[in-house]
């Protein structure tokens, strides 16, 4: 009884840590191009849950392929936004969250205007469950988000650490005029920066579908427990946005098995107690 | 002439930095650039390598006007900058900074493999500077000044410049280490036939090795001439290698 118990408790903290990752790595991609806190980041997630759903639904399109797409689409938008509003501000931190705040704003609007402020259910594309050592039962849909999350976090690393583009954000994060002196075009960094911060939280977005209710404002909560989660690994560190969500989920999985509603409370309280004693993030340089 | 810079002014806000600098180097030839702290040597180099925009004046590289092209295409022409503060890549090992400099170079998806051309830029730099093959999986923010500053410069030479650009090398480091930094930016002139504009506070190593020089105060070129020639100047000798 215990032991499964724990073993859902586990694989639920996994399944939230590997989504929360997706979402927070994105905030910190960015943030450490830019130096800039993409406050509408969260937004952009709900725009990709809302894509999901409307493809799969309305237009009757897989489930998988309605992540794809919807991924892609949000990752271009994230790109606009960034040529359109950031780049001419670019170097000027404050103006450029100030934008990222009206985005935030400009985008719940519109979403309310154009989806309703109804919530919107989502049927799982998989369901039953599966066994482990004939005591741990884990509802399919959660094993298939992990399934996907997790390998989309080793291709982002795969991709920062092993590729020219992504060798060139690591140098632009840590020096942007030494790395516009090697030849790297700040701009074009930026621009696909933000396109994969941007399609990962879609991504996100749609795997968490199924077992979230989805409005207009689920948004902001997100942005603010991805900031929480990139501030407890380290601001700026990939490493650290994954550290910091599987350490947030593995909080909040275990708060709500042993404190019910108020495991979110017991969560922030958690990440502000780590916080006192590291203020620079589990994975942050001082 | 490799680099010419035609009565340059440029403003930091409303403040000229510089006003009126004109300035020249030839093909494989090193030129030395002293003056006080704020006197403008390092804007200058700024404005060549595209950093920072002159309001008026021009820079030729090569014969082509340069001073409209953005910073991250300066580097893909063959001018290499080893910027004021050495400002290697701290979190990145020695070998990556070594690549970065490399970047352009490289084909996309090319940096996680091996590339001849790229292998032999890199033993010739090594060459040059031993210690950084020895410390080659070494984060670079753990290094020496010394050896920052020696990584700085593979890293200029890994772009293969036909001029390099250094903001004061020596600031900071031993007397011993000057001493070697001093012999392998001879070595650099000698071996790759890279013309090279080094700026100095420390003048006597820079008459040394340079061949021509230029004093700068307050914004403007005050005295130039010969490095031999201007050893022997009175008004020289006093202010800078007294
Ligand atoms: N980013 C900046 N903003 C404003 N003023 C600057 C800036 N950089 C340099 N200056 C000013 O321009 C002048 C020249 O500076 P600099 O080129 O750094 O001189 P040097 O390299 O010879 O010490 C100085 O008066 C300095 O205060
Ligand atoms: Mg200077």
């Amino acid at each position: 009884m215990t032991a499964m118990l724990y073993g859902q408790v586990a694989v639920n903290a996994l399944m939230l840590g590997a989504t929360y990752a997706l979402i927070a790595v994105g905030l910190s991609l960015v943030f450490s191009i830019m130096r800039v806190i993409q406050f509408a980041h969260g937004h952009l997630y709900m725009l990709g849950a809302f894509c999901v759903f409307y493809l799969a639904t309305e237009l009757g399109v897989n489930y998988f392929a309605a992540l794809f797409i919807a991924a892609l689409a949000v990752g271009v938008l994230g790109m606009i936004l960034d040529r359109v509003f950031l780049r001419p501000l670019r170097g000027q931190d404050l103006p450029s969250m100030i934008v990222t705040l009206g985005l935030l704003l400009l985008i719940e609007g519109s979403a309310l205007l154009a989806f309703g402020e109804r919530d919107k259910r989502f049927q799982s594309p998989v369901d039953g469950a599966v066994w482990f050592f004939d005591t741990i039962v884990i509802p399919s849909e959660r094993l298939m988000i992990l399934g996907v999350a997790a390998p989309l976090i080793a291709l982002l690393f795969l991709f920062v650490w092993r590729s020219k583009d992504g060798q060139a954000m690591r140098a632009v994060a840590q020096d942007r005029e030494a790395a516009m002196l090697q030849g790297i075009n700040v701009d074009w960094i930026s621009a696909l920066g933000m396109f994969i911060g941007s399609a990962l939280a879609a991504a996100a977005a749609g795997l968490l579908l199924p077992i979230q209710v989805l409005t207009p404002a689920v948004g902001g909560p997100v942005v603010i427990k991805a900031f929480m989660v990139v501030i407890l690994g380290g601001l700026g560190s990939i490493p650290g946005a994954v550290v910091g969500s599987l350490a947030f989920g593995a909080l909040e999985s275990f708060g709500t098995t042993f404190f019910g509603g108020y495991s979110s409370l017991a969560a922030f309280s958690a990440v502000m107690l780590i916080l006192i004693f590291r203020p620079r993030g589990l994975l942050g340089r001082a | 002439m490799l680099l010419e810079v035609n009565d340059l002014w440029v403003h930091h806000g409303r403040a000229p930095a510089l006003k009126g600098v004109s300035l020249a180097v030839s093909e494989g030839s090193l030129v030395a650039l002293v003056g006080p702290n704020g006197a403008g040597k390092s804007t200058l180099v700024r404005t060549i390598s595209g950093l920072k925009r002159a309001s008026a004046g021009e820079i030729l590289f090569e014969g082509k006007r340069i001073d409209r092209v953005p910073a991250h295409r300066i580097v893909g022409l063959g001018i290499a900058h080893v910027p004021e503060g050495r400002r290697v890549f701290p979190d990145m090992t020695v070998y990556e900074n070594l690549r970065m400099g490399a970047y352009r170079r490289l084909r996309r998806g090319k940096l996680m493999l091996r590339d001849s051309a790229f292998d032999d830029d890199l033993a010739l730099t090594y060459e040059h500077f031993p210690r950084l093959k020895e410390r080659a999986r070494q984060r670079a923010g753990s290094l020496s000044g010394g050896e920052q500053q020696m990584l700085a410069i593979g890293r200029a030479l890994m772009a293969r410049p036909r001029l390099l650009l250094l903001d004061e090398p020596s600031i900071g480091l031993a007397p011993r280490m000057v001493q070697e930094i001093a012999q392998v930016i001879a070595a650099i002139t000698r071996r790759w036939r890279v013309g090279i504009l080094l700026i100095e506070q420390n003048a006597r190593m820079a008459f040394r090795i340079a061949q021509h020089a230029y004093v700068l105060e307050t914004g403007q070129v005050v005295i130039t001439g010969a490095t031999d020639a201007l050893a022997r100047n009175e008004e020289v000798k006093r202010v800078y290698l007294g």
